[in-house]
């Protein structure tokens, strides 16, 4: 009796409470979605950029056909030089580039052996499907090649040799765990710490004190931005020097695009706090919502699921989503040695997102007052 | 220059379907204590958040110290100190750091900050606790507290929002000293309360009820204004048979109000009186003219309870 009494008046507590409720059923919901749009099986059509350098011999069009049969693959681009294939992989046109060197034929038909080049950008999270299925085509030739030219079973088998080239060098783990860490540190500390300090006002009556006084609202605000702008930005250095002294990750070459864009996802993380704080009734509500956000942010941030196999909804989402969009151009910084200038899309969409949580939380703050 | 502090008029707030504050008109003078009073849910808080201009009003519009607040919330922000309901300072500093912080928000001058903020101390008699956290500070201090912070820029109107709420009654009795002390530096104050005895300190009271203003005076013309006069009661042996006719030629006495028996025989008669020490003659000779004997005349007090309860009831 009193038990069940005890039960029933939890329930009625938990339905009541509308944000409770869309947290708890929120976050499967997002969970389900996520998983179901990232699906990797979907993906198809990867334009991989070609060279022949074979143009003579006769096997290199047995090369061609074989590329072609690829689901994954789409030799659609043709280049006449490496330097032009290579620089479309840095560009990011193509998802790699096959060279077939010259004198490839005459190298299985005479010493049974001829490379396949592959320049390869593995900064990029799909290389983990792309580069199996370039080894899986190197051995079907060199099966098919072997089955051609077994003319006495004493020969040895031919043997295509895969040559996988990443462009930008080897990669460090570091250098490639270090944009989504710093990026979910960061949205997570300049949400939190921006969304409490204004709710704590609210929810403990000072905010009614301060505005009676001859302080502005833009000033609070303001003030809360710079505070937390300079802490978030002391953590990130905290981050990235004990990276770079502890795990020897080379920032110094990419100082300027490392700070300039960890300084401007800093503002959009202090801007989502904003907009946390001002719809949020208590410290409590902004720390629920604060940690609500944490697995979307990971799930789209790109560096866990490609967002390329994703749903077009799921994209959306990953293309709004900050944390994808800073892992995104830090990796793009520290592995393709990229420079923040060349990254429009990246800074607009950022500035975008600036521009929209402090409009929305400046008008939304100073309704609540009046 | 207006001699009023505060001028509203038609003054409403809704809040969708409840009517917090109803057409108020309210008139507080310059250099007056005035003291609001009604019970729970009133809407005095509603009011006065109109007034400090950080409730906009559906309707009506609201003057103070001559400036419209509506038109011009920021103009009073510097003339007005308030002190909201609950503690409202910031618990994770000091009552130095607080009194410090606010001043500065109210630009008050480097040259005179320090000396106003012990000025402040002293008038609060919070000398001896000026690096305690505000957060473990005695509800009386942080109240006390509070009140040096609303006063800190030297305003000229001080409006309060139940400042003696949840604090004991010799603390209370402190904090109607101070006002009378602030009133006497040509401070305004406008005090909200649901204590009817604090309401005896002010000059002018006004009392709210469901967001209207029943009634407004000083607490003894509310108090007489219960019964249209004071009250006598006299207590006479043997009874007293009074026709209405009998005293409708005596200026002094206003009407019989009831008469009641006592539990030793004797029979109690209430008087309304325009005049109370007019009066008495006159009831004495009244009586002995009909050869009836009194045992006891006095004047029954009337509290300002009665008439919040008259004035707040069946609305
Ligand atoms: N922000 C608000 N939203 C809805 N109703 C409110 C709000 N503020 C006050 N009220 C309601 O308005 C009425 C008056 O409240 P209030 O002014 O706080 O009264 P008082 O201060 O006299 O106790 C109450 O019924 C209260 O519930
Ligand atoms: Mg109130």
């Amino acid at each position: 009796m009193r038990f069940s009494a005890m039960v029933q008046k939890e329930f009625l507590q938990f339905i009541r409470d509308r944000r409770t409720l869309i947290i708890a059923f929120g976050l499967p919901m997002i969970f389900l979605l996520s998983f179901a749009s990232a699906s990797v099986d979907d993906i198809q059509n990867l334009p991989i950029a070609v060279v022949n350098e074979d143009m003579d011999g006769s096997l290199s069009r047995d090369v061609i056909a074989e590329l072609e049969k690829s689901q994954l693959l789409t030799t659609s681009i043709y280049y006449n030089s490496v330097h032009d294939a290579r620089q479309a992989v840095i560009n990011g046109e193509v998802w790699g580039a096959i060279i077939i060197p010259s004198g490839f034929s005459e190298g299985i038909q005479m010493s049974r052996i001829a490379p396949l080049v592959f320049y390869l950008d593995n900064s990029k999270l799909l290389m983990r499907l792309v580069q199996p299925e370039f080894y899986a085509i190197t051995s079907k030739l060199s099966q098919q090649f072997s089955i051609q030219f077994q003319t006495a079973n004493v020969l040895p088998g031919v043997h295509v040799e895969a040559v996988a080239i990443p462009v930008f060098g080897t990669l460090s783990t570091t250098a490639s765990s270090a944009p989504l860490a710093v990026a979910l540190v960061l949205q997570q500390t300049g949400i939190i710490l921006t969304a409490v300090s204004i709710t704590r006002e609210k929810e403990q009556g000072t905010f009614e004190h301060l505005v009676v006084t001859p302080v502005t609202i833009l000033e609070i605000l303001f003030s809360k931005f710079v505070t937390y702008f300079i802490l978030s930005s002391i953590i990130a250095t905290i981050m990235y020097g004990a990276m770079s002294i502890g795990y020897s990750l080379d920032l110094f070459g990419s100082l300027i695009s490392v700070s300039v864009l960890t300084m401007l996802y800093i503002v959009v993380s202090i801007g989502m706090g904003l907009i946390i704080a001002v719809t949020s009734a208590n410290q409590l509500q902004a720390l629920q919502v604060g940690s609500f956000l944490l697995l979307p942010a990971m799930i789209f941030s790109g560096m866990l699921i490609p967002i390329e196999g994703m749903k077009t909804y799921a994209r959306i989402i990953a293309y709004l989503n900050p944390v994808y969009l800073y892992s995104t151009g830090m990796t793009k910084i520290l592995q393709s040695r990229l420079s923040i200038f060349n990254m429009n899309d990246i800074v607009i969409q950022m500035l975008l997102i600036i521009v929209v949580t402090f409009g929305l939380s400046v008008k939304t703050f100073s309704k609540t007052i009046k | 220059m207006t001699a009023l502090a505060v001028d509203t008029i038609e003054l409403t707030k809704t809040f969708g379907e409840l009517t917090a504050v109803n057409h108020l008109n309210l008139q507080i003078n310059k250099g007056e204590i005035f003291g609001l009073l009604g019970p729970n849910g009133a809407g005095k808080t509603t009011a006065i958040r109109m007034l400090c201009g950080i409730l906009a009003p559906t309707s009506g519009e609201a003057n103070v110290l001559g400036i419209n607040v509506n038109r011009d919330p920021e103009s009073i922000r510097q003339i007005i100190g308030y002190m909201s309901q609950g503690f409202i300072l910031y618990k994770d500093l000091t009552v130095h750091q607080n009194l410090d912080f606010f001043a500065k928000l109210y630009s008050v001058p480097k040259s005179t900050r320090d000396s106003r903020i012990i000025e402040m101390l002293d008038l609060v008699d919070l000398q001896d606790f000026s690096k305690m956290l505000a957060g473990n500070l005695s509800g009386g201090m942080r109240q006390r507290l509070a009140l040096a912070v609303a006063l800190v820029h030297e305003p000229e109107l001080l409006i309060l929002d139940e400042p003696t709420a949840g604090i004991d009654p010799p603390l209370r009795r402190t904090f109607w000293k101070f006002f009378k002390q602030l009133k006497n530096d040509d401070i305004t104050l406008l005090v909200t309360t649901h204590y009817m005895d604090e309401s005896e300190n002010c000059d002018r009271v006004g009392i709210i009820s469901h967001g209207k203003l029943a009634t407004v005076g000083s607490p003894s013309e509310i108090k007489r204004s219960i019964y249209g006069g004071s009250v006598i009661e006299v207590e006479v042996l043997g009874n007293p048979r009074i026709d209405e006719a009998e005293i409708e030629h005596i200026d002094v006495i206003s009407k019989i109000l009831k008469i009641e028996d006592t539990d030793n025989g004797f029979k109690k008669v209430y008087f309304i009186v325009s005049d109370i020490s007019l009066s008495y003659p006159v009831i004495n000779s009244f009586f002995s003219g009909k050869g009836l004997e009194i045992r006891s005349i006095r004047e029954v007090h009337v509290s300002m309870e009665d008439a919040f309860i008259k004035f707040t009831e069946g609305q």
